[in-house]
């Protein structure tokens, strides 16, 4: 679904990614692991279209997106949940997940059909995270950090994306709400969804996902499935720490 | 939102009232003057509180409005109503092809970019002899007339102007209330996530400079018709920096406040005249006193009254 290859990126005089290959396949949960500074942040912003000269192959379901706009991009298919999780935060909660949908309402003569599906997608997300139901009318910036990870992953359901990329969804949150998050993908995901997820909690991120990729300093060092690299001396040592060999 | 149209209702009725309880004629240019500048400043909310980017220069876009329809019926003789829709479809190319580089800018440079473009054509109305007639400018602008009707005498010209103000102020109202007005907002408060969704935030900030920029210019023409003189000096930078106090003294985005901040700049100096050479003074102690006490603008005066007036309602219930 999402192949990039040999891709080079930097900002300025300075080189982040150098030569990263990279594949996703259709139904995976493919996570990208790797220290503060590696390119994980970097690379999802090239995929995106939010970065000038790049330099190698980004295909999209056999299409070129290398040189797209954003805009395109997430036409096509692609949504991010940004680091910051990049909510609105004056903004409701319904608002917010109302411009997830902003593309597809884009343009005149909307069918009710249309209109029907944006709302049943609204639903879904509802179903996911009830919570937010209770808090429509709540401005997002008044939510807690898991409940605003929720209306931005929610946000990015709302374009009816293919391809889901998360940037460390599991940052500042409690454990308890790292699990539902991280619940809530598989879920997604077993709905048809596509996922690439940057983490630094490698550890939850490898049992999530199907296959995994380990980035640093720009190059990919490691690949593998979940269990291989749960497993790999070296990513034990440097990702998983002594938490993970005690259990 | 049901609330903010009953607004508009009223506040139109008050407005079509206004010319029957005003003593004099010199009032009633006052209160064309403010419509006028209403009209602006409604277009400069759009740019200044939703799309949130800072022009220093709209006196520019209203005075280039002003000049080409005087230029086009005084030089070349146009019908009037020809000649305010060749001068806004000028304004509007002059905005976009000024706009794709200049939105580029954030900031501080932004606003010296915007400022620098407001200089430039200060300089040319005053140098372009032939055209503008310089420093002295150009009169015997004829009266707007549209089929036939002309807007001859102050109170049509108050209609006219006033009804376009509650008209333009209606479709602001439409735009913010849907997607568009969404859009905006998300824009205003994280553009990169804004864009991470789709929106073409660029397309967008340059809609709202190219719509600001319009109004101007339609603000100027109905100047020059309903004054029939003009000159540059309404149209330097000090027009341009007292726009965007209008619209901040107000309360940037939202869609009450350049009404209320314009019509508070345009009335508080006429106020003030009885305090002589010291108006001056006054009207900068007003304004620092505002921008201390109410930092989201006078409207936010009005939410507290509605609010405390609904609380003792539904207290005395």
């Amino acid at each position: 679904m999402l192949e990039i290859g040999n891709l080079n990126a930097g900002y300025g005089q300075v080189e982040v990614l150098k030569g990263i290959d990279l594949e996703v396949r259709e139904g995976e949960i493919v996570t990208l692991i790797g220290p503060n500074g590696a390119g994980k942040t970097t690379l999802l912003l090239g995929i995106m279209g939010f970065l000038n000269g790049l330099r190698g192959k980004i295909l999209f379901r056999g299409q070129d997106i290398l040189h797209a706009e954003t805009e395109a991009i997430v036409g096509m298919g692609i949504s991010m949940v940004p680091e910051d999780r990049g909510l609105f935060g004056p903004l409701s909660v319904s608002e917010n997940l109302m411009l997830g949908a902003y593309l597809r309402l884009q343009g005149k003569g909307k069918s009710k059909e249309d209109k029907a599906k944006i709302q049943a997608d609204l639903e879904e997300v509802f179903n996911l995270f009830p919570i937010l139901k209770s808090r429509l009318k709540q401005p997002v910036g008044t939510l807690s950090g898991g409940q605003q990870q929720m209306v931005a992953i929610g946000r990015a359901f709302m374009s009816k994306p293919r391809l889901l990329l998360l940037d460390e969804p599991s940052l500042g949150l409690a454990p308890l709400v790292i699990k539902e998050i991280f619940k809530a993908v598989t879920v997604l995901n077993q709905n048809g969804v596509t996922v690439l997820l940057v983490e630094q909690n490698a550890n939850l991120a490898l049992k999530l996902a199907h296959r995994g990729y380990v980035i640093e300093n720009g190059r990919i060092v490691l690949t593998g499935t979940s269990a291989e690299l749960l497993n790999h001396q070296e990513v034990k040592q440097a990702y998983l720490g002594k938490s993970h060999e005690a259990g | 939102m049901k609330r903010q149209y009953q607004f508009l209702i009223a506040i139109s009725i008050l407005l079509f009232l206004v010319p029957w309880m005003l003593p004099n004629r010199y009032l009633l240019n006052i209160a064309v003057l403010i419509g006028i500048y209403s009209l602006i400043t409604i277009g400069l909310n759009l740019l200044l509180g939703y799309a949130g980017q800072i022009s220093m220069g709209h006196a520019a876009f209203y005075g280039i409005g002003a000049y080409t329809v005087s230029i086009l019926t005084i030089h070349f003789k146009w019908d009037t109503f020809t000649a305010l829709c060749g001068s806004l479809l000028l304004v509007g190319i002059i905005a976009w092809i000024i706009g794709k580089p200049i939105l580029r800018l954030k900031g501080h440079y932004l606003a010296m970019a915007t400022l620098g473009f407001g200089l430039i054509v200060e300089i040319l109305l005053n140098e372009m002899m032939e055209l503008t007639g310089g420093p002295q400018g150009l009169s015997n602008i004829p009266k707007l007339s549209i089929l036939g009707f002309s807007f001859s005498d102050d109170f049509r010209i108050y209609f006219l102007i006033w009804g376009l103000v509650m008209l333009v102020q209606w479709m602001m109202m439409n735009m913010m209330r849907g997607k568009m007005g969404r859009a905006f907002l998300a824009v205003h408060s994280n553009e990169l996530a804004a864009e991470t969704l789709g929106i073409n935030t660029s397309a967008l900030k340059q809609a709202a400079f190219v719509i600001s920029a319009v109004l101007a210019g339609l603000a100027g023409a109905f100047y020059a018709y309903s004054l029939n003189y003009i000159s540059p000096e309404p149209f330097a930078f000090n027009f341009s920096i007292m726009l965007v106090t209008m619209v901040v003294i107000g309360g940037m985005g939202n869609l009450w406040g350049p009404l209320i901040g314009t019509a508070l700049l345009g009335i508080i100096p006429e106020l003030l005249r009885g305090f002589k050479n010291f108006d001056i003074a006054f009207y900068g102690l007003l304004l620092i006193l505002i921008v201390i006490y109410m930092p989201k603008g006078v409207v936010s005066l009005l939410y507290w009254a509605v609010d405390k007036v609904s609380k003792a309602v539904k207290g005395g219930q």
